[in-house]
């Protein structure tokens, strides 16, 4: 019985999580939408393009460093994170599934 | 030297004094401030931007210039204008309208902020580090996302608060400050229209 009980908020707690998760990447998501359409000017059909795999910076030649640095802090003051500088580098800038899972993780942490 | 102005309206009976955004955001937003000045004369409405030290137009090395010699630039044109000073700020221009008497601000923010944007940009096209950057501003003239900054300007821009009460009010628009490439937003130069018109009402100007 015990064991039953003990199971059940395990999995309660495994689905809470789960569906916490899912908020934050859905919140990342909107918030990178939006701060890239804003940065880069995009109109809304090119921003609701984006897919995971979608190339950012490298590939975006509008994208240059001062617009990263703009792109960031305004992800910072949308979804209130703070984002270390020493976290910043070309990986998590290379798509817009890298930069939404980053900013998911900060919106978890 | 007498700083560098542009003027719409000289001979309008309410005069503005308009603070320019610092940097590269000085370019991102000359297109709207002239566009808003434009505006604001056809509702006679007079406007004059001061061009900054080492900024726009001006010819000094944006090395020497300190943030007192913007103070004082802003101070000097300001004294051309007649009382109660009305200023409209952009951006970091806000930094700058502590002697005004109304002021009006389009998205402040602190020194230290800007600072942020500009030590974040170089730091990813550079290689160094933030905080090695930190410590060679402190050091010399570092150049920074493209302008070269003394210790001094560093040191105060850092300290840099906004000071003192005003208008700033939440616009729906654009933010053309982030704006990778140039742009523009008519729909953000109308609501600045009417909010500074508004204001100017309030204060009974």
């Amino acid at each position: 019985m015990v064991v039953l009980i003990c199971l059940s908020d395990d999995a309660r707690a495994f689905s809470q999580s789960d569906d916490m998760d899912h908020k934050f990447h859905e919140q990342a998501d909107q918030a990178v939408r939006d701060v890239l359409r804003e940065v880069l000017g995009l109109d809304s059909k090119r921003a609701e393009a984006l897919r995971p795999d979608s190339p950012l910076f490298g590939a975006l030649p509008e994208l240059d460093s001062m617009a990263v640095a703009g792109l960031l802090t305004e992800l910072e003051d949308r979804l209130g994170i703070v984002i270390d500088d020493d976290d910043v580098d070309a990986e998590m800038l290379e798509t817009f599934g890298a930069l939404t899972a980053f900013a998911a993780r900060k919106l978890a942490a | 030297v007498t700083p560098i102005t542009l003027k719409f309206g000289a001979s309008a009976s309410r005069q503005l004094l308009i603070l320019p955004a610092l940097f590269e955001e000085a370019n991102r937003m000359r297109r709207f401030t002239v566009q808003l000045m434009r505006a604001l004369e056809m509702h006679d409405i007079g406007s004059t931007l001061v061009d900054l030290p080492g900024q726009g137009e001006d010819s000094n090395a944006l090395a020497d210039v300190t943030v007192a010699d913007w103070q004082q630039a802003v101070d000097a044109v300001a004294a051309t204008l007649t009382k109660p000073l009305s200023t409209v700020a952009i951006r970091g221009g806000a930094l700058l309208d502590r002697h005004s008497d109304r002021r009006w601000r389009l998205a402040p923010d602190t020194g230290a902020r800007l600072l942020r944007d500009l030590v974040r940009a170089t730091a990813m096209s550079s290689g160094s580090s933030a905080s090695e950057l930190d410590t060679k501003l402190r050091m010399g003239p570092i150049r920074l996302a493209g302008n070269l900054i003394s210790p001094t300007l560093y040191t105060e821009l850092l300290e840099a608060d906004l000071k003192g009460d005003a208008r700033t009010p939440d616009l729906s628009g654009k933010k053309l400050w982030r704006s990778a490439e140039p742009d523009d937003d008519p729909a953000l130069v109308d609501a600045a229209l009417a909010d500074i018109r508004e204001w100017l009402e309030a204060c009974g100007a």
